[in-house]
């Protein structure tokens, strides 16, 4: 026995050698086992969703989809969401990419150029219905009516096609320790009301833990703060909107604000704005300490770890964060709060709670190079049919994105508020003044410089250097124009050729002369104000002229009826 | 290991081969070097050329290859058309339209004279070409969108579309060049501008009865009414521009909700038409009650009844909402 051990010890090199190799064997054997025959039609799909819930939810629907269609095979591939855009670049640019690919990750100019080369248009499916909700109330529906946002952020404007199909839906909440709020505070639940919840927040930073350190209200990191910001605080600058929206259109755009802090309509002395930077100011003092040099995972540890009674998260953390909590402690979900009307700061600011814009997660697109896209496309559909999406966001835990599919009820928290109101602040815009702005930022989150101070020195930044960015950027957005001109180049062949998808053509062509033209107007007037700021200062925006109250007083005083069109 | 000091490196090339080696080696260069030439003139001799494939094929090719932004591939297949077809085939004449379309839209290298001699060429060789028309238009669009430091000289670009469109009055070029020249005039002219233009959609469109674009002229006049201080007139452009509104379901991006917002907004500030503004603020809630600005909608209807409230009982609405603090 020892003979034979010490010859083996003699010669582990080449056992270990030998091993390794049969090993090596054995498992390209065995992949070649689970390898598709030639015969069975392999549909590929791409995607960069990580989270718990997600692969399963593919590895089912397409195993459902398999026996129904005898001979494919869906096979797919989960990229981590770090590397995807890069990956997908590859892929794409060299060939090799799946039949299906998530597609984001990577910057919008470089996913225009994608749309037109790499994927496929989906644009003949959306008019026609999902041969896969037969036997609903969706059966003889076209397919963008089946879809909750009517698959309008779908359809890419530039390319004048509808690209990619969203398989679910999301927004972020606050979730929160219920175990150690009740502990804590006495509460079973949290108050939606924004002054008794930072009260709440003050007791909760008033215990310690065993080891004698402060709890800490709320778990996170810049990444964190910036799901709270969006939901809590820029809300609150949306009366901005009404003396800044030179082009009356409803919508706030940061050009706009620019002009605005240009002709002196507003700056941060604005009521909207100063209640929003109030409200921010709040929000860092719930945090732990160290917060804003954390990273997104960093952020999270004081949550799971149980130090920290609330954290922000999406939908797509949903399934992650159970499972950090089963058998530990109880998990609560909640709405952000919202101030009182009657808030003595915030009450005249806040109008609404924020606008969820129903987008759409997950987009999913067809590759060009795609040896059988219809196969794919069909698989598409499969997952977009009532039926297969309402299970694929139930094994998700996501909310589904056709219309009439179930949501389970603790998800119900998570339906997006169509109903509020948007930001208006956003000096995120031209260039230096971008970097500028982030730097002021992060020094008054950590409460390094005070908001007069960041104000002013920002303010004096935007309005000068910022001035020549702003000019470059009027310019730039020529070139947009330009890169319309190129499709409309496209489709005018198409037309005078007289070919069969002519008329499809020539309503593209006008839909984007249309565009050109209420472009060229917007920048005909953005360019008079930034010529001649002082003109548009004068300027009254959502306010009633003289003649106005003057025509409405005739009209009810004249004989017509009220309140109904003449 | 080491080598003894005696022993020639392996691997290096010795000059002391056997002769029969050297020989064998020079043939394996000569061999793969005259395979390589071989390969070389096979394919030249054997690959389909690209002249081979048909000048319309070639054309279609080139206009999928500008479609996905590849400038330089179009270019050459613009021009390999150009010389493989007789010079006044309206093939000819469209590949020298999408030569010259690659020069003026081609982001890096972009060569606008190189453009606007093509399109010239095309304008005074081939005039009765359906392309005469979209080169007069596309060099007046090029010098619009020419990236530059300096301040457009709007007013002369809006008269060289003008002359684009007497020129082809009854074609769709010289209809879309109208539309350029309305645009600028409609946003920059003055009260005596704004007072010709609408003259000139009036006539426009009495040659042009089923224009495609009638409602994008009648929001234009709508503006013009607008700089004339005629409300009531330009509310009533506003609606015709979106009777006549070409809805098509597969293109969701020009849907009607800016057009009704528009009206409202209009209606309720600036003609103080409460009626047409609330029948307007009503429809975008009914049609689109996810948009961002349903919330917008709601509020002005809120608006507008306490505003109206406080007319009926003789007072006035409250003063954030005037535009001059006493009216």
């Amino acid at each position: 026995m020892k003979k034979v051990l010490g010859q083996v010890i003699a010669r582990f090199p080449w056992v270990v050698i030998s091993a390794v190799f049969l090993w090596s064997v054995f498992s390209i054997v065995l992949r070649k086992e689970s390898e598709p025959s030639p015969e069975e039609t392999v549909i590929r799909l791409a995607h960069w969703q990580l989270e718990p819930g997600v692969r399963e939810g593919f590895t089912e629907i397409g195993a459902e989809y398999e026996k129904l269609h005898p001979g494919v095979k869906i096979i797919q591939q989960a990229i981590p969401e770090s590397t995807y855009g890069q990956w997908l670049s590859t892929q794409l640019m060299g060939g090799t990419a799946p039949d299906i690919v998530e597609v984001g990750m990577v910057d919008y100019s470089l996913l225009l150029v994608f749309y037109s080369r790499y994927l496929l248009p989906l644009s003949p499916y959306i008019t026609r219905p999902n041969p896969y909700n037969t036997g609903t109330e969706w059966e003889d529906a076209p397919l963008y009516r089946t879809f909750k946002n009517g698959m309008i952020h779908s359809f890419i404007p530039e390319i004048q096609e509808y690209m990619v199909m969203p398989l679910a839906m999301g927004s972020v909440r606050l979730f929160y320790n219920k175990t150690l709020l009740t502990e804590l505070t006495g509460l079973n639940a949290p108050p939606t009301e924004y002054r008794a919840f930072m009260e709440m927040i003050q007791v909760i930073q008033s215990k310690k833990m065993p080891n004698g350190q402060p709890y800490a209200a709320f778990s996170g990191s810049r990444y964190h703060f910036s799901r709270l910001e969006d939901s809590m605080a820029n809300p609150l600058s949306y009366g901005a909107i009404r003396k800044i929206d030179f082009n009356r259109d409803g919508r706030f755009s940061n050009n706009e604000m620019f002009l605005g802090f240009l002709c002196g309509k507003i700056d941060f002395s604005d009521p909207s704005y100063l209640a929003r930077f109030q409200m921010v100011e709040d929000l860092t003092k719930m945090f732990q300490p160290g917060w804003a040099g954390l990273s997104r995972d960093e952020g999270f540890f004081s949550f799971a770890q149980q130090r920290a009674v609330f954290t922000a998260a999406g939908i797509y953390e949903n399934s992650a964060i159970q499972s950090q909590a089963c058998g530990k402690f109880e998990l609560g979900i909640m709405d952000f709060p919202v101030p009182n009307p009657e808030d003595p700061v915030f009450g005249r600011a806040f109008e609404g709670r924020r606008y969820e814009k129903p987008e759409g997660n997950m987009p999913m697109g067809i590759v060009r190079t795609s040896r059988h896209p219809d196969v794919a496309a069909d698989f598409l559909l499969f997952l977009a049919s009532q039926k297969q999406n309402e299970k694929f966001n139930a094994l998700l835990k996501w909310i589904p994105i056709v219309k009439g599919a179930k949501i389970a009820p603790s998800l119900q928290v998570f339906e997006p508020n169509v109903k509020g109101v948007t930001s208006a602040f956003d000096p995120n815009a031209f260039g230096n003044s971008s970097v500028r702005w982030n730097q002021l930022y992060s020094l008054f989150l950590i409460h390094q410089i005070p908001y007069a101070d960041m104000s002013r020195e920002f303010t004096k930044f935007y309005l000068n250097d910022g001035r020549e960015n702003f000019r470059k950027t009027l310019q730039n957005r020529r070139r947009s124009h330009s890169q319309n001109e190129v499709l409309l180049a496209v489709l005018r062949k198409t037309i005078l050729s007289g070919a069969e998808d002519s008329a499809t053509a020539g309503n593209k062509y006008r839909t984007i002369l249309r565009r050109q033209i209420a472009d060229e107007q917007n920048l005909l007037l953005q360019e008079q104000i930034f010529a001649n700021p002082t003109s548009a200062k004068e300027e009254t925006l959502y306010k009633y002229t003289p003649e106005a109250l003057k025509n409405a007083r005739q009209r009810l005083d004249s004989p017509a009826p009220a309140g109904r069109p003449e | 290991m080491s080598s003894s000091p005696c022993e020639h490196p392996r691997s290096s090339v010795s000059p002391l081969l056997p002769a029969k080696v050297r020989t064998a080696k020079s043939i394996i260069v000569g061999l793969t070097f005259g395979g390589t030439m071989l390969l070389f003139w096979w394919s030249a001799v054997y690959s389909v050329p690209e002249k081979a494939v048909p000048p319309e094929e070639r054309l279609g090719k080139a206009w999928e290859a500008f479609r996905q932004i590849e400038f330089e591939k179009a270019a050459r297949l613009f021009q390999s058309v150009e010389s493989s077809t007789p010079e006044d085939s309206e093939t000819h004449i469209e590949a020298i339209y999408g030569e010259a379309s690659c020069a003026n839209h081609r982001r890096s290298g972009r060569d606008l004279k190189r453009a606007l001699a093509l399109y010239a060429a095309i304008q005074k060789q081939h005039p009765d070409s359906r392309w005469a028309s979209w080169a007069a238009l596309a060099s007046v669009r090029a010098r619009h969108l020419e990236p530059s430091d300096q301040e457009l000289p709007y007013k002369k670009l809006s008269s060289e579309y003008a002359k684009v469109y007497q020129e082809y009055p009854d074609t769709p070029a010289g209809e879309e060049a109208f539309l350029y020249h309305c645009r600028i005039m409609a946003s920059l002219g003055t009260r005596v501008e704004a007072s010709k233009l609408l003259r000139e959609i009036v006539d426009f469109l009495s040659r042009h009865p089923a224009a495609d674009y009638r409602p994008l002229l009648d929001t234009m006049a709508a503006e013009c009414y607008h700089t004339l201080g005629w409300e009531k007139e330009r509310i009533e452009a506003m609606e015709r521009s979106i009777v006549a509104f070409e809805r098509d379901p597969t293109v969701p991006f020009y849907e009607l909700s800016s057009a009704y917002w528009n009206i409202a907004y209009a209606a309720e500030f600036e003609a103080g038409n409460f009626a047409v503004a609330r029948k307007y603020y009503e429809l975008f809630l009914k049609e689109f009650p996810n948009e961002d600005r349903a919330f917008g909608c709601r509020q002005a209807l809120e608006r507008i009844d306490r505003v109206e409230k406080a007319l009926r009982e003789g007072k006035q609405p409250e003063a954030q909402w005037l535009a001059v603090p006493c009216q």
